[in-house]
């Protein structure tokens, strides 16, 4: 599946008229090149045009068909030490189709000379050779090429996963430092001291637990699962001294999932929203239900809250769109997020493969 | 000065309650989580002063205000409503940050008038010296009856008219005309109530009206006037002449 997806990338399937123009140039080019130092040695030949385009259409024919075996074995992604091996077969292989085509072409269109299948076995051999030897440079430089704007694309994408991870960091940054949230869980354990001093303990060492968190996820791309729940405890256990009754918790996650890799501060975004725009906002409070499960290659996250899905008056809107982005960047088309309406409440779901993009995703969408 | 605690979070009304404790002159006649409890509450005890949360579930602190016929004294006790307080540019009045320093809640009933001054709640009649709240859309207001000129009714809402202000509010012009001083402000017309300290000059008009001139420029530069209906010409007469 990751194999294939290489060639749904715009540079490489549909219009590729850069590739085109090289491969027609660089053929005439050589070709061009051959039959001078030939006319050079040899004096001119009376229907060199056409000799020289049955070459050229035989080299561009052939080095095209090369181009298909090369991504259809997806050569791109073969670690090097293989590559030449592999390179030199497809190259030997094709020698002597090309000579054969070559030959075939040469006797049916050139009468006025002397037929090539009439020559003797070592003139077939040097001729393949010769087309082995030209696929091999044709293919290193092909291959040249393709790293050339893969590690373009890969740069450009990193650039943009980077934005975005920045982006997210302000949006977390924003909302845990959310005066509200902040102000709100400092009025509460200011009340707390006197009542719990316990409680109000712990609740410090669960904002500071929050906001060294917030602070520190920008630099990863991803983290364990275990550790962005530990997280999002610590931020509901806060919200709860502030909502007591109201706020009703239950997270189950598999402790199987627990090291599964996922993006940083995603589900506590999602929780954030759930409380912020759902629980707060219900005066007999609700409930909040985090589910984490498996699947054969992703992580399946659910948060579920009580209330009602207002799309258009979601300020947290342009966290979920940034959400939706980090995703895409990460994991191309493989990750989703769903927000639907379910009785009385809210669903997220989101659905996070195990494994990152390693192909380039599209640049454009 | 009996005073209402109006918080959704029980650790925040207690704090605000602790803090409370160390002022002798405020008794803190009951706790309200929501808007509902706190109507209740304010009908019962009739608070002089509403300590008041903004963001609250099932109705925020200015859709209290809004519903009460006329405003206690508030104090907005918020942790960061940055917006939902410049609603009140026109006319600052005191809130306190959370969590609440108490040198600054000190300061903030220090700045409140004496419970005698301020008319208790529940009373029938609003005098010029009343305080009323007034919303429209984003803006609020806290305006004392004497600054208001005139109220304009239009369809289910009135328009205010004080200072260079003219919010629209939903109000029933009759309901209004019930609890107003009746010494102050005049039913001119099924429009209009205006407010008698205004007026500067009278004009016979049409059929047997009158048209009041009010000591208030537009900004068009035309002086404000209201026309009293025919039917209250007389009244009006009879009102001024006492």
């Amino acid at each position: 599946m990751m194999r294939w997806s290489f060639l749904h990338t715009p540079f490489l399937n549909g219009p590729r008229p850069v590739y085109w123009l090289m491969q027609v140039m660089s053929w005439s080019l050589f070709v061009g090149l051959f039959y001078a130092w030939q006319f050079i040695n040899d004096g001119s030949d009376a229907d060199v045009l056409q000799l020289m385009g049955m070459e050229v259409f035989t080299g561009i024919s052939m080095s095209h068909l090369l181009r298909h075996i090369i991504l259809r074995r997806s050569l791109i992604h073969a670690e090097f030490g293989l590559l030449l091996p592999q390179l030199a077969l497809y190259a030997t292989l094709l020698a002597p189709i090309a000579s054969m085509v070559e030959m075939l072409l040469h006797d049916m269109l050139l009468t006025s000379y002397k037929p090539l299948h009439t020559e003797p076995l070592l003139v077939h051999l040097n001729r393949a050779i010769n087309w082995g030897l030209l696929f091999i440079i044709w293919s290193v430089a092909y291959l040249a090429y393709c790293y050339f704007i893969i590690n373009r694309r890969e740069e450009i994408r990193n650039l943009r996963l980077e934005t975005a991870n920045r982006e997210n960091q302000l949006n977390t940054l924003r909302a845990q430092m959310n005066p509200h949230f902040m102000f709100n869980a400092l009025n509460g354990i200011r009340a707390l001291v006197d009542e719990d001093p316990e409680q109000a303990k712990r609740a410090i060492t669960q904002l500071s637990a929050i906001l060294r968190n917030a602070m520190a996820s920008v630099k990863r791309r991803t983290v364990p699962l275990g550790e962005e729940i530990d997280i999002v405890k610590a931020y509901l256990a806060l919200e709860s001294m502030r909502y007591e009754e109201r706020l009703r918790t239950q997270i189950h996650v598999d402790p199987s999932l627990e090291r599964n890799l996922v993006p940083p501060m995603l589900l506590q975004t999602l929780v954030e929203n759930a409380v912020r725009h759902g629980i707060a906002h219900l005066p007999g409070g609700g409930d909040l239900i985090i589910d984490a499960t498996g699947a054969p290659d992703a992580t399946i996250i659910t948060v579920r809250n009580s209330g009602t899905y207002q799309p258009s008056k979601d300020p947290g809107g342009i966290g979920l769109q940034n959400t939706r982005r980090r995703l895409e960047l990460l994991y191309g088309t493989a990750a989703n997020l769903i927000i639907r309406q379910e009785d009385g409440n809210v669903v997220t779901t989101v659905n996070i493969p195990i494994h990152e993009l390693r192909t380039p995703a599209p640049l454009q969408p | 000065m009996k005073a209402l605690i109006i918080d959704d979070e029980r650790l925040a009304r207690k704090e605000l309650g602790n803090l409370l404790a160390a002022h002798e002159g405020i008794t803190v006649v009951g706790e309200a989580a929501n808007v509902h409890e706190a109507e209740v509450l304010i009908a019962e005890h009739h608070p002089e002063l509403l300590f008041l949360d903004i963001n609250m579930p099932g109705g925020t602190g200015f859709d209290l205000l809004e519903r009460l016929d006329h405003a206690p004294q508030v104090i907005f006790v918020t942790a960061y409503d940055e917006h939902a307080l410049k609603a009140f540019a026109v006319n600052a009045l005191d809130y306190l940050l959370k969590p609440i320093d108490p040198e600054r809640l000190a300061a903030a009933l220090g700045k409140l008038r004496p419970s005698g001054e301020h008319a208790a709640p529940g009373r029938e009649v609003l005098r010029e010296h009343d305080q009323i709240f007034l919303k429209d859309g984003d803006k609020c207001w806290f305006v004392t009856l004497k600054d208001v000129r005139s109220f304009e009714s239009e369809g289910n809402y009135v328009r205010v008219r004080f200072g260079d202000q003219k919010p629209l509010v939903l109000r029933s012009l009759n309901k209004l005309e019930e609890r107003l001083d009746p010494l102050v402000f005049f039913r001119a017309s099924r429009k209009h109530i205006i407010n008698l300290r205004w007026v500067e000059g009278i004009e016979p008009w049409f059929s047997g009206g009158l048209m009041v001139k009010l000591k208030h420029t537009g900004r068009d530069g035309q002086q404000e006037s209201i026309e009293v209906s025919r039917r209250q010409a007389t009244r009006f007469k009879d009102l001024l002449s006492l």
